[in-house]
């Protein structure tokens, strides 16, 4: 976006802590986080706002610089703060690899892998304001709310049969069109290639779209042979402002006390996380009882066997038997460890979908091409199977929630008089 | 083949030429709720529902909207291009007479079709671009100074150095560990049933210690988790936390990956679970809704006579997805 795009000028005057460039920059990084983090930004919000979305940005991501949380919301001062905040950014989020790749021109059919929560809009703030109270005018129906659901539900009816039906035409043209793609890598066309080959006149946008991104990405070959320059000029920043520092040392007292604005402020995000852990703290604690009576069972049945036939067993070379038992359980269990730990090839965003046989024979093999690097590939396997994991658990945390429902609705309905409730 | 005139003598829309951008706008919602009385005929309808998918429909146009919907309308723009073929191989005998001789159907030519000479170059120094890129590393000057000022930006922080884990980092963390329960319950309905021989059991012993030492370390880590989500409260804006950003390896984010899929079942089992997935949260996220808002109102206000039927009607939506009903019977005597 034009309006967010600093003059290089802006640079050089942050650097100078010129309080003309502190607006620019700010909007300069609304602009990039807002991509990041996935929302469509509005040129049009105010520009407190916008300081303050930076802001809860910067934080999440583990910025620490006080001095930063402390500029003031009108966008009045601050550059050099701005600056070296959005050098840390350019490192610590790879900016420019992340941008390059979110805005990427879609030439295949594209579909996302990972399993994270679609990005919900907060129903939770909202509903604290619309709903009305229940006085007797306002009252919603019930009934509205049941239609509401009905509703919705054959929306997700109708959604699924169109995929389904979309599905049937992607496969089609990636079975009809296999062999034709210029990029063997790839085999066989999208849609929007196949359409492209009917009318080219059409596509015209799509072409320029390319041009522009690839000498996007040449800009940013010739970036990365500059590199070093732009960290070298950063550093003398820090020594300019290391030089300025010594001399104002006693202010920094007074900024520790202020670090910790009100703690009092409900957290919104930290409430969400902390029932979150709850839940699941709770499943594995359910579970973890079962495990420990399974095992407190299982040992003693065990135990009792083995000292009746202890002679017996070690004639037979139990021992021997019983380390490579555990080493294969050991094994075993390896896979589950390496689940718990974050994935570090986790794959969010978009995948290109490809339609490729299975054949050992064939040439391609998995993700391996002869005539280039190798492409990072997922199949398709992996990732059903992931989903259905994930579905599992959502289902379980669903139903957790009915059952705590069921509870709430059992104790009410104890309330009620002159009516018994018997459940389905 | 390209042919311009050619492909639209089937019916497809005669407004090849102008640019239909507003109308394809709109006819994909005309589509959309029409669509479930005739998805299982669709293909076969498709000729006559042909001038909602006029080709005046630049992808290019298109990058910005998500990409589900970029692919659900170029997936009803090629309904009109297939609905030829798929109607052809529908009937019997699928190389039979084309009534439009020259285009063939995509099934017949598709192996032979090539790309335009400009997009295929423009692809070309487009992907040899993104390789380069995917490539290039920093060199050994930039990742030192840069090394040095990120470093040196951490210690000019005036407080002591983080102790717990930062936001995105919690978040991340959290994520992993939400598939974690269900694979361990995997495990350990593997272990229930009762081995038949000794080594067996041994070794359903061992898995299921393993599995306890698992969970409890899992336990341990979201402990701390919890502990570090209260610690981060201080400084937190509450007025607008972003969407939760995602934190994905940079250096791999250049390769655009391929999602490979091996037939016409996986691909409707992946959309599928996607879609059921999506829906799950979105379930969640309305039961919770719904409990704030409707148990308030059975547990804190008196009973008024027509409660036993909003009793009844919560129930149902809290507690069986609107499908079935408790059975209300009034607790009284026969005269």
């Amino acid at each position: 976006p034009a309006r967010a795009r600093p003059a290089p000028d802006t640079l050089r005057r942050a650097r100078f802590d010129r309080p003309q460039a502190s607006l620019d920059f700010w909007r300069l990084l609304y602009a990039l986080l807002k991509q990041i983090h996935g929302g469509r930004w509005t040129e049009s919000d105010a520009i407190d706002n916008q300081i303050g979305f930076v802001k809860s940005a910067l934080w999440y991501h583990g910025y620490d610089r006080p001095e930063l949380y402390q500029l003031p919301a009108d966008g009045s001062a601050g550059s050099r703060e701005l600056l070296l905040a959005f050098s840390w950014l350019l490192h610590r989020l790879g900016l420019l690899e992340r941008l390059l790749a979110r805005n990427r021109v879609k030439t295949g059919d594209e579909t996302s892998v990972c399993t994270c929560e679609d990005d919900l809009p907060d129903i939770q703030k909202g509903t604290t304001e619309t709903m009305p109270e229940c006085g007797l005018e306002d009252r919603v129906d019930v009934r509205y709310l049941q239609w509401l659901n009905g509703r919705l539900r054959f929306q997700w009816q109708s959604l699924h049969a169109q995929h389904q039906e979309q599905c049937k035409l992607l496969h089609k043209i990636h079975l009809f069109t296999s062999g034709s793609h210029v990029d063997q890598v790839l085999g066989h066309f999208s849609v929007t290639e196949t359409d492209l080959v009917r009318q080219p006149e059409n596509y015209k946008q799509l072409l320029q779209l390319l041009e522009s991104e690839t000498m996007q990405l040449e800009a940013f070959l010739e970036w990365k042979q500059l590199e070093a320059v732009y960290w070298q000029w950063m550093e003398t920043v820090l020594d300019n402002m290391a030089e300025e520092g010594n001399m104002c040392k006693s202010q920094n007292t007074h900024v520790e006390k202020r670090r910790l604005p009100k703690l009092t402020s409900y957290c919104h995000w930290a409430d969400n996380l902390t029932g979150q852990i709850d839940r699941l703290s709770k499943d594995l604690m359910t579970l973890q009882d079962r495990l420990h009576n399974l095992v407190a069972h299982r040992k003693a049945a065990w135990c009792e066997k083995v000292k009746a036939r202890e002679e017996e067993l070690q004639k037979e070379g139990f021992p021997t038997t019983a380390r490579k038992i555990q080493e294969s359980v050991e094994l075993k269990l390896l896979d589950l460890t390496r689940l718990c730990a974050p994935k570090e090839n986790k794959m969010h965003g978009l995948c290109r979908l490809v339609l490729r046989s299975k054949h050992p024979a064939s040439k391609a093999g998995f993700g391996q091409c002869v005539s280039k690097e190798p492409v990072s590939a997922v199949s398709a396997t992996e990732v059903i199977r992931e989903l259905r994991m994930r579905e599992a658990s959502l289902q379980r945390e669903l139903e957790q929630l009915r059952e705590e429902c069921r509870h709430r609705l059992d104790a009410v309905a104890e309330g009620l008089d002159g009516v018994i409730c018997i459940s389905p | 083949p390209r042919t311009s005139g050619k492909s639209s003598s089937k019916g497809v829309a005669s407004k090849q030429g102008g640019s239909q951008r507003t109308a394809t706008g709109s006819a994909t919602e005309v589509c959309a709720p029409a669509e479930p009385q005739k998805t299982l005929g669709l293909s076969k309808s498709a000729p006559n529902e042909q001038q909602s998918f006029s080709g005046g429909h630049s992808a290019g146009g298109k990058n910005s909207i998500a990409a589900g919907q970029e692919l659900f309308d170029a997936g009803k723009k090629s309904c009109g291009f297939l609905g030829e073929s798929s109607k052809k191989e529908d009937t019997a005998g699928a190389s039979g007479k084309s009534p439009s001789p020259g285009t063939g159907t995509l099934q017949e030519k598709g192996c032979q079709l090539k790309l335009p000479l400009p997009y295929r170059k423009a692809y070309s120094r487009n992907s040899r671009a993104w390789e380069k890129c995917h490539l290039c590393h920093t060199s050994a000057d930039a990742a030192a100074a840069r090394a040095r000022f990120m470093e040196r930006i951490q210690t000019t922080v005036s407080f002591p150095s983080r102790l717990w884990a930062h936001p995105a980092e919690i978040e991340e963390e959290l994520r992993v560990l939400q598939d974690v329960p269900s694979r361990l319950r995997q495990y350990v309905e593997a272990e229930t049933a009762d081995p038949p021989t000794l080594q067996g059991e041994y070794e359903s012993l061992l898995t299921l210690e393993g599995l306890q030492t698992t969970v409890a370390e899992c336990l341990q880590k979201l402990h701390l988790l919890r502990a570090d989500c209260t610690g981060d409260v201080g400084s937190c804006s509450p007025a607008c936390v972003p969407a939760r950003g995602q934190t994905c390896d940079t250096a791999g984010v250049l390769a655009l990956p391929l999602l490979c899929y091996s037939s016409f079942q996986e691909l409707r089992d992946l959309f599928a679970l996607k879609l059921q997935v999506s829906m799950l949260h979105q379930e969640i996220a309305l039961q919770k809704v719904l409990m704030a808002e409707l148990l308030p109102v059975l547990e804190l206000s008196p009973c008024p006579e027509g409660s036993a039927r909003l009793f009844r009607a919560i129930h149902t939506q809290l507690c069986q997805r609107g499908r079935s009903f408790p059975v209300l019977v009034r607790d009284e005597l026969g005269d």
